[in-house]
């Protein structure tokens, strides 16, 4: 039987791969299992909209397109979403001069916190529509 | 000049014989084979590792999310398993922490992935408290080489005092429980961290790690005084009751005398003790004190280190005497520039602080010089 000296030294080696192993398995049922919701996101200042990888913004609850959950008092105010880099600053662009594009995020909640897990633009997949807008203005450039 | 050339020079001297010579050369002409062979070796496997890293960077939107997790996590649980596999091999010393740092530094990597994937929204500083203190345990019961013992010690001087008083200020407005904390950090974590570094098993043990752990209470000690008087003679804000900065001295005081008195404890590392306590006391002063002077911040700022400085003389550490005489001797020449600064537009004022500097430079090396003799 392994001494309790031993038992404290493999606990603090495994430690972080159970604990994080673990967080991810919650996360992950979190995420196919918390109901979810659609908010229209806003940049809240064109300078900072695209901070490294992430796209920065608002969640504007009070847009008619947003589902705001009932009974929710601390609504979170702001979040980030992680795009590859050569997307991010189209993005920006695009959120920017968003003339009627309504970007929406599907997330879940927890407390404050939201996690995004998709990115729409117009009802699209926000890589679809960050295709066709790539493609009018390379065709309007011309 | 060349190690051939020094031997040479030595047999020719009569410092070494021709056998010791031959001796000498042979041993290094072994030690360069060895060090070609283990350079290729690790160049070698630096290059893999550095192709295989630009291999998945460049496909990595096209990684699908459970492959990256489940890739990462199983190095991280393989590299586990190599240090407990070597942690009672002594010929695996550099397997082990080698395999040790690169656990610790992917735990932080597979944190941020973690992050990415599920699009948690948050800040880096979050990131890097939950790796400290989930890799922290591990550490400290693994490493045995200086290299990580002190890479961990910088991240936790740098880290931890922020963590506790940024957490305490954001959570709450009272001015009362800021200042406690501040004054709370200031004493408790340098001693505390202290008594974990002079636990006998863990310096049995641990020897590497608990030297620096002691090392960096010092410091940490060193740092809060210091700090103290650069910053509170400043910025102040008295909403606040004398009872705290009250209570933290009367608490360092307390515990000052609370360790010299236990005769388990060694006369030497008693000094330690003074020294910390003595720190902790020192950051209660521009709070009982309320002055805001640039010369208040001076007295406080050089009499701890003289006395600082004191202490270590009666230690005997005649270095750690050098370099508190040189903290205050730098000092005196900003405290001269604060008060004086007006001067230097005129050539006059630079006569005038160039013969401050050379005044107190002789004037630092005299008493360095001076305490030296008492210190050796």
């Amino acid at each position: 039987m392994m001494d309790r000296h031993k038992f404290l030294h493999l606990a603090a080696l495994l430690l972080p791969v159970l604990f994080l192993a673990g967080w991810s398995g919650a996360l992950s049922w979190r995420y196919y299992n918390s109901p979810t919701y659609d908010v229209v996101m806003a940049g809240y200042d064109p300078r900072d909209i695209v901070y490294g990888k992430y796209i920065m913004f608002r969640y504007d609850w009070d847009h008619p397109e947003s589902q705001k959950p009932e009974g929710i008092k601390n609504l979170p105010v702001s979040g980030r979403f992680y795009v590859p880099e050569h997307a991010a600053y189209d993005l920006q662009e695009m959120m920017r001069n968003s003339s009627g594009h309504i970007f929406k995020a599907t997330i879940t909640l927890s407390g404050r916190d939201s996690h995004i897990k998709k990115v729409t633009i117009d009802t699209r997949p926000w890589q679809e529509a960050l295709a066709a807008w790539r493609e009018t203005q390379h065709n309007q450039a011309q | 000049m060349s190690i051939n050339g020094k031997l040479k020079k030595w047999t020719e001297a009569g410092l070494i014989t021709a056998s010791q010579r031959d001796a000498i050369q042979n041993h290094e002409r072994e030690f360069a084979g060895n060090r070609l062979k283990l350079g290729m070796a690790s160049a070698g496997i630096f290059s893999i590792l550095l192709g295989l890293s630009l291999v998945v960077a460049a496909n990595w939107q096209e990684i699908p999310n459970s492959l990256k997790f489940y890739s990462h996590l199983g190095i991280n649980a393989l590299l586990a398993w190599c240090i407990w596999k070597w942690r009672d091999d002594s010929t695996k010393l550099l397997h082990r922490e080698g395999a040790l740092f690169f656990l610790w530094g992917l735990t932080l990597t597979l944190i941020a992935l973690i992050g990415q994937i599920f699009q948690l929204s948050g800040e880096a500083y979050e990131a890097i408290r939950l790796w400290f203190w989930l890799t922290t345990p591990m550490i400290l019961l693994y490493a045995k080489g200086t290299y990580i013992s002190r890479l961990w010690a910088i991240v936790f001087v740098i880290y931890v005092p922020y963590d506790l008083i940024s957490t305490v200020w954001d959570s709450t407005a009272d001015w009362n429980i800021r200042k406690a904390t501040l004054m709370g950090t200031a004493l408790l974590l340098p001693l505390g961290v202290w008594t974990l570094g002079s636990w006998p098993y863990f310096a049995a043990t641990r020897e590497a790690i608990a030297n620096t752990l002691r090392r960096l209470s010092v410091v940490m000690a060193l740092g809060f005084a210091s700090f103290s008087s650069l910053e509170f003679y400043h910025s102040f804000v008295f909403e606040y009751s004398a009872l705290v900065p009250i209570s933290f001295a009367g608490l360092a005081i307390g515990l000052r005398y609370y360790f010299n008195l236990r005769p388990d404890i060694q006369s030497n590392d008693k000094r330690t003790i003074d020294l910390i306590c003595l720190a902790g006391l020192f950051v209660t002063v521009p709070f009982l004190t309320l002055a805001e002077s640039d010369l208040w911040a001076m007295l406080h700022f050089i009499s701890f280190w003289a006395l600082a400085g004191a202490l270590w003389q009666e230690q005997g550490h005649a270095r750690a005497v050098s370099f508190a005489i040189t903290v205050i001797s730098i000092r005196l020449f900003i405290g001269f520039l604060e008060i004086f600064g007006g001067l230097m537009l005129s050539g006059f004022g630079f006569i005038a602080i160039g013969l401050v500097m050379i005044g107190i430079g002789l004037a630092a090396r005299r008493v360095q010089k001076h305490l030296r003799g008492g210190a050796a």
